[in-house]
């Protein structure tokens, strides 16, 4: 179990204003958002490798061989050559997930997680893939409502001040 | 672990398509600008030649140079010289020097539709080449130069056209007189009556044409029995009241007759000239007056032909005649 | 009077708006053109997107475009050719299908087309993109969408409208030779054609047909970018700016038509 850790600490927020002064003081981290959609005419796989490609000038065909294996491990290989439209809420997340890990930044930000994953009970879900990706980053903060806590149904949990 | 490569599914050759438009884009830019300085001529090696002309009015750089219609060079340069006359450097394709002789003569055309040039000539291939560096005077041949003069004619032209169609014009009168004229022909003594203006005169110069041809019908019988005369007797023609008597009578009556019918044919001559020249300037001249002056053509050959006979029959006499050598017999 | 108030109030308003349009389309051109000539914009994502642009505007109409450049070609040099010959200047008819079709026709047509087609789906794909903010996102993931989407539809489209134009002015070239040898090329003399091209296309013609042909290139691309990119971030706002794109697209093509041959001739 990752989520509540230092690895995935889970922060909830009573507002909107409250959220947006959260982001708002985390700048520098990379968010996970809905409002941060993939390049509608290209495909998952080529979404991800983007980031490689410009921040590490790597071919194409390198990249891939970089994010290939993580999708496997993720059992999402079989949508890697699909475009947003042809994915689904989870195919996205974890798409959108994946560029922000590769981008090696200090702190990921997943925030309202119920939005971008509306289909599932998400708790379980983030958990399993964070716990797969545990080595693809340093830290990731779930930004959530206070209304949603009892879904994570976890001791350790931090609520918000 | 093997896996297939990963690659965007919908575009073939993508690579290769896009290879072979970004080669073709230099080659393409590259070769039609070098072929279209090639076909200038930028790489071919090319001889100056200087041309002196009096006047360089219409001489432009760039302007062609064009031996039987293709160009072979052009002007490079030109410019005024010490002594006031201009000097225009050109130059040639190195192989179409060979149509320069020393014969060759250089002139400047200025069309009247298209652009200048200077033409050059070679009347004789067999001469000798024109040397290098040679200085050749340039001859103006100009038919813009004549245009102003071309334009007044135009207008004189004009001016005498409006004169002559003004109502009170000499050409307007001859049209209305014409046309009484025509009128008259309609009358009558038809067309006769129209040329004189009198009914009298005109039935004058019919009898004189019948008179004439009575006169001719004689005159060829008197021809013949001359003819049997001569083959037969001597003794009977230089009787008073034979063959030469009658036949010396008959051309009395003759060269009076011809007198008469040569006044008539000189007046109308003159009024058939005058009406010809009316109708065929006229193309809306009426109806009776053109069919009039086909009359007059008629007739006009008509009374030629009576004469044309008379001369012939006179001529005949007179070289049968054998005995008077001083009483030849004149048309008058 | 507060009627005549708000309606110059209006004017200046609009007027301002198309300064600022007309200012925001030059300050993308600036920066697009100095990036294309910057290092760091060329990666193996960017070279697939200029690729997959040449691939979208050149290749892709090849077919359809040769053979609309053979058949106008043909059909305006017919129609010069017999206008010339019935008042006896057919020796000139050749010229003028070189100055007018293949100097300025073929080019102009070319842009046009393009602008028609690349460049109303640049418009609509940059507006879209915009709207529903996926430039953020690579932003937010550290990609520069000037850098991945933007330099290489510009570089994509100028090299293809001058990749059209090439093959172009060379398929009317040879049908314009086709159609005045009366359709027997192989019994002209061949010094004809080449010397009239070397009479229509000095160099300076050359270098106008060229830059020509580039400054269409770039604005076909350059304005509805332009104008995408600075369009508010509304849906309903989408089609207004693919519309300002084109109107804007056509005015800028044809300044550059006009001003290229004021320059050739008149200046």
């Amino acid at each position: 179990m990752i989520l509540g850790t230092a690895k995935a600490p889970l922060q909830f927020v009573a507002d909107a204003t409250e959220r947006q002064a959260f982001l708002a003081s985390h700048e520098e981290a990379v968010l996970v958002s809905a409002s941060l959609p993939m390049r509608a005419n290209l495909t998952m796989i080529e979404n991800i490798a983007l980031v490689l490609q410009f921040q590490q000038s790597l071919g194409f065909d390198e990249a891939v061989a970089r994010v290939l294996p993580m999708l496997e491990r993720l059992g999402r290989h079989e949508s890697a050559m699909s475009r947003d439209t042809d994915l689904d809420h989870e195919d996205r997340f974890v798409a959108k997930f994946l560029r922000a890990a590769l981008m090696d930044a200090p702190i990921i930000l997943v925030d309202r997680p119920a939005l971008q994953l509306p289909d599932i009970r998400y708790p379980p879900f983030l958990d399993a893939l964070l716990s797969s990706l545990a080595d693809e980053f340093e830290t990731c903060w779930i930004v959530d409502y206070a209304w949603n806590a009892p879904l994570y149904d976890r001791p350790h949990s931090g609520t918000s001040a | 672990m093997e896996r297939p490569t990963v690659r965007p599914p919908a575009l073939r050759h993508l690579r290769l398509k896009v290879g072979a438009l970004l080669i073709l884009l230099p080659l393409g830019i590259a070769g039609l600008t070098i072929y279209a300085l090639y076909a200038r001529g930028t790489f071919e090696p090319s001889r100056a030649l200087t041309l002196l002309a009096q006047d360089v009015d219409g001489v432009d750089v760039g302007m062609p140079i064009t031996f039987s219609g293709f160009p072979i060079g052009s002007v490079v340069s030109m410019g005024l010289a010490d002594d006031g006359e201009v000097w225009i450097d050109v130059s040639l394709k190195e192989r179409d020097a060979r149509w320069l002789r020393t014969s060759s003569t250089f002139s400047l055309v200025r069309p009247l539709v298209g652009g200048a040039r200077i033409r050059v000539e070679s009347p004789r291939l067999a001469d000798p080449p024109l040397p290098k560096g040679m200085k050749v005077r340039l001859q103006v041949d100009d038919a813009t130069s004549e245009l102003p003069e071309i334009v007044a004619q135009a207008k004189s032209v004009l001016g005498n056209i409006s004169r002559m169609t003004e109502a009170e014009s000499s050409l307007n009168r001859s049209l209305a007189q014409l046309e009484t004229v025509a009128t008259r022909m309609a009358g009558n003594h038809g067309m006769l009556e129209g040329i004189t203006g009198r009914a009298d005169s005109s039935q004058k110069i019919i009898d004189s044409l019948d008179r004439l041809h009575a006169l001719t019908v004689s005159l060829n019988g008197v021809a013949k029995r001359m003819d049997k005369v001569l083959a037969h007797t001597d003794d009977r023609v230089l009787g008073d009241a034979g063959v030469a008597g009658e036949a010396r009578r008959a051309m009395g009556t003759l060269t009076t007759g011809l007198n008469e019918l040569r006044g008539s044919i000189q007046k109308l001559d003159a009024t058939l000239d005058h009406a010809r020249a009316a109708t065929a300037d006229l193309a809306n001249v009426s109806k009776s007056a053109r069919e009039a002056s086909g009359d007059l053509v008629a007739l006009r050959s008509q009374v030629e032909d009576s004469l044309q006979k008379t001369q012939t029959l006179l001529n005949e006499l007179n070289r049968k005649w054998p005995f008077a050598r001083d009483g030849k017999v004149k048309l008058p | 009077m507060s009627a005549i108030g708000d309606f110059l109030v209006r004017r200046t308003l609009g007027f301002e708006a198309r300064l600022r349009a007309w200012g925001n389309v030059a300050r993308f051109t600036g920066a697009a053109v100095s990036g294309v000539f910057s290092r760091d914009t060329y990666n193996s994502a960017t070279r697939e997107v200029i690729a997959r642009q040449i691939y979208f505007t050149a290749w892709q109409i090849l077919g359809g475009y040769t053979a609309f450049a053979a058949v106008l070609s043909l059909v305006v040099t017919h129609i010069l050719a017999n206008a010339a010959r019935d008042v006896g200047l057919y020796d000139y008819a050749l010229e003028f299908t070189f100055r007018l079709l293949v100097l300025e026709i073929v080019p102009l047509l070319t842009a046009l087309f393009v602008a028609l087609r690349t460049g109303a789906a640049i418009s609509t794909e940059v507006s879209i993109m915009r709207i529903r903010n996926e430039m953020g996102a690579l932003e937010q993931a550290g990609i520069d969408p000037m850098k991945l989407e933007l330099i290489p539809r510009v570089i994509g489209g100028t090299v293809s409208v001058l990749c059209l134009t090439v093959i172009g002015v060379t398929v009317s070239v040879l049908c314009a030779h086709f159609v005045i040898t009366g359709y027997r090329p192989w019994n002209a003399p061949s010094a004809d054609l080449q010397l009239m091209i070397g009479k229509v296309f000095d160099p300076a013609a050359m270098a106008a047909l060229w830059s020509k042909a580039f400054l269409f290139g770039l604005a076909v691309t350059v304005i509805p970018i332009a104008e995408a990119i600075h369009a508010p971030r509304q849906v309903h706002f989408a089609p207004i700016a693919v519309l300002h794109g084109m109107v804007r697209l056509f005015l800028v093509i044809m300044l550059i038509e006009v001003g290229m041959l004021v320059i050739r001739y008149i200046a």
